[in-house]
């Protein structure tokens, strides 16, 4: 029996993303920045999906959650230093030990200037496309649709119902298949929230083009819920780089820098 | 102070054919050595879906068989989930009794809600709902224990007459509980009468003001059942070594491994955001940070693992604070080898319990019988 808990035999992915890695977006450590975004609608909505298709995505340094479970979540930001825009992720949910991330498989900017500065600071291998999160009162939509009009996403909240209280959101830690000045890995995104309000709904899906959103590797199964919340958003300077082999407990998380 | 154990029933990867057999097999036998060495009480909890974290289904099955292989030791079915898409409230009341009918009257009774997407999510239960079906659930329960007929319109569940059986051994009914992990439980614990059974273990200082807040609202308290059960209990984690660096090295193997397991799961409050699951469930501050390599090495505060004379000290710093019993939960997913867990139980037992025997208590005997 193991008595190391750097061998715990937790499921663990069995992807291989080094091929990822050629074309993955360079941060420049030590030049790059952080964010303030002070009024952001964040849509966060969570699914269940197939264990085997998760396990095939997922690198061996991370785990897969149980059950296995992705993310779609949309952000229309007010106003920011890069000027007003909006963004849409699709990620899959894992474990590197006991954190919870999401890893993240695509993601779509609505303005050249904020694709650009989350690829140079963060490493989202991002997409420019029409995104559009609204909020109404009987839903909030997220929306992706390509140039030329076809629409690639859309997912709404419906019967929002407002929560007592702040905080209810937990959003785990984004990893991007990226280069973090001499490091190529995982790179983490830590973000810190200041929570105002949330509504909780019931998630319909009503567009999923998984050939443009998981290279047709991940479909989303059973809703679990959809959360629309106004929040201010801080992301921190890109530091930390969790190695694709190695999980973090094992070593496999570099801090660069002073953390 | 009285002593338990706890049996979570994790199973170690590969799960192949045999595994679990060992792992029941094994707690089986932690079991018979508790009751022989005076710990008061033996629980098991309800889970579902939680691979390596807990195989433990079918809790009153487990306890039926520690009934069947120990004289003394009391059994604490539960957490017993009252969650309509999990259990019917009858059905929870006929197991309790079930198994105290077969033990002669030795049941502690656990209520829960769960606190996991993976087992509710699984069952298909209203997130939203699961407080106030425990709420009904437990001023059900005594009601079905001790009325020959019992009929309900409520909220969760409805019923017409029906007579309820078996009914307990137990005059009124067995002691109920109530798991408390978020901050507040205990209030509600205290307000209907019932024990307290602390699952989210943090530091001791930082537990007593919710003890001295459930005393003093169990005083005033409107009780569900028949009786008050008025007592608080700690999970924790023991793990006793006369040389305590080998003390820290396996527990810290322990509840890491502990730790670890747990966090696959996905918790409501990760899931689904709702007004009535706000807390980290399943023991959170347990967790150490994977990411800090210094505090993935420390065992927290306020846990029962090392030396007789450290274990002693926490022991005394939980009794202090107001706790009347602490449960241990001795290994998880086998990674302690099984004779190390039943060798730290005896020390537990020969060299902790003897500084916290209430008088009347006779633990003394009782361990002469282990030693054979």
């Amino acid at each position: 029996m193991s008595t190391d808990l750097n061998v715990v035999e937790h499921p663990r992915g069995q992807g291989d993303l080094s091929p990822l890695l050629a074309n993955a977006p360079s941060i420049d450590f030590g030049k790059n920045r952080g964010l303030e975004l002070e009024n952001v609608r964040v849509h966060y909505c969570l699914f269940e999906a197939p264990m085997a298709q998760a396990k095939e995505l997922i690198p061996p340094s991370l785990h897969p959650g149980n059950p296995a479970h992705m993310s779609i979540t949309g952000y229309s930001v007010a106003d920011s230093e890069i000027g007003p825009f909006e963004y849409a992720v699709i990620a899959l949910g894992c474990r590197a030990g006991i954190k919870p991330h999401m890893l993240t498989l695509s993601s779509f900017f609505s303005t050249p200037a904020a694709c650009e500065y989350f690829a140079e600071n963060f490493g989202y291998d991002g997409a420019v496309a029409n995104v559009k999160t609204s909020r109404f009162h009987h839903e909030t939509s997220t929306n992706v649709e390509l140039e030329g009009g076809r629409v690639i996403l859309d997912v709404a909240t419906e019967y929002p119902r407002q929560l007592l209280g702040t905080g209810q959101v937990k959003y785990p830690t984004p990893l991007n298949v990226a280069k973090l000045g001499d490091h190529q890995g995982l790179v983490r995104v830590d973000i810190g929230y200041e929570y105002r309000e949330t509504e909780r709904g019931e998630i319909r899906l009503r567009q999923f083009s998984a050939g443009d959103l998981t290279d047709q590797k991940l479909e989303p199964t059973n809703a679990i819920s959809g959360a629309s919340s106004d929040v201010g958003m801080q992301f921190s300077a890109s530091s930390g780089i969790i190695d694709l082999e190695t999980m973090a407990s094992a070593g496999g998380l570099r801090w660069l820098g002073s953390k | 102070m009285k002593f338990g154990i706890i049996f979570e029933l994790s199973v170690p990867r590969p799960f192949e054919n045999g595994v679990e057999k060992m792992v029941f097999d094994n707690s089986l036998e932690q079991a018979r050595l508790a009751d022989e060495l005076g710990f008061e009480s033996a629980w098991c909890v309800e889970h579902h879906f939680l691979e390596e974290y807990s195989h433990s289904s079918c809790p009153e099955m487990f306890l039926s068989a520690c009934a069947a292989t120990t004289k003394d030791i009391r059994l604490g079915f539960g957490i017993a989930t009252c969650v309509p898409a999990l259990n019917h409230a009858v059905r929870l009341a006929e197991r309790g009794a079930f198994l105290d009918v077969l033990s002669g009257g030795r049941v502690e009774f656990g209520t829960g809600r769960s606190s996991t997407w993976t087992e509710l999510g699984g069952f298909g239960a209203a997130v939203d709902d699961t407080k106030r079906s425990w709420d009904e659930y437990v001023r059900a329960f005594p009601k079905m224990w001790t009325q020959e007929r019992f009929s309900h319109e409520g909220q969760s569940f409805s019923m017409p007459e029906r007579a309820i059986l078996p009914k307990p051994v137990q005059d009124p009914h067995p002691p109920m509980w109530v798991a408390v992990t978020a901050p507040g439980t205990e209030i509600e614990a205290a307000e209907r009468g019932m024990g307290c059974l602390l699952l989210s273990v943090g530091n001791v200082a930082k537990n007593k003001p919710r003890f001295d807040k459930y005393r003093e609202t169990i005083k005033n308290c409107t009780p569900v059942g028949h009786t008050v059960n008025d007592r608080i209990a700690v999970m924790n984690w023991l793990y006793c070594d006369e040389d305590q660096d080998e003390a820290v090295k396996y527990g810290e193997i322990f509840i890491n491994t502990f730790s670890s397991m747990a966090a696959q799961a996905i918790e409501i409050s990760q899931a689904v955001p709702s007004d009535s699951y706000k807390a980290i469930g399943l023991l959170g501050n347990l967790r150490t940070d994977p990411d800090d390599g210094q505090m993935r090495k420390k065992v927290p505060g306020g846990l029962c693992v090392g030396t007789p004379e450290d274990i002693i000290q926490t022991v005394q710093e939980w009794k202090d604070a107001g706790a009347d019993q602490i449960i241990f939960m001795v290994n998880a997913r086998e990674v302690l080898e099984q004779d190390k867990v039943l060798k730290s139980m005896r020390l537990f037992a020969e060299k902790v319990m003897p500084h916290f025997e209430d008088e009347g208590d006779n633990v003394v005997e009782m361990r002469a019988r282990a030693a054979g």
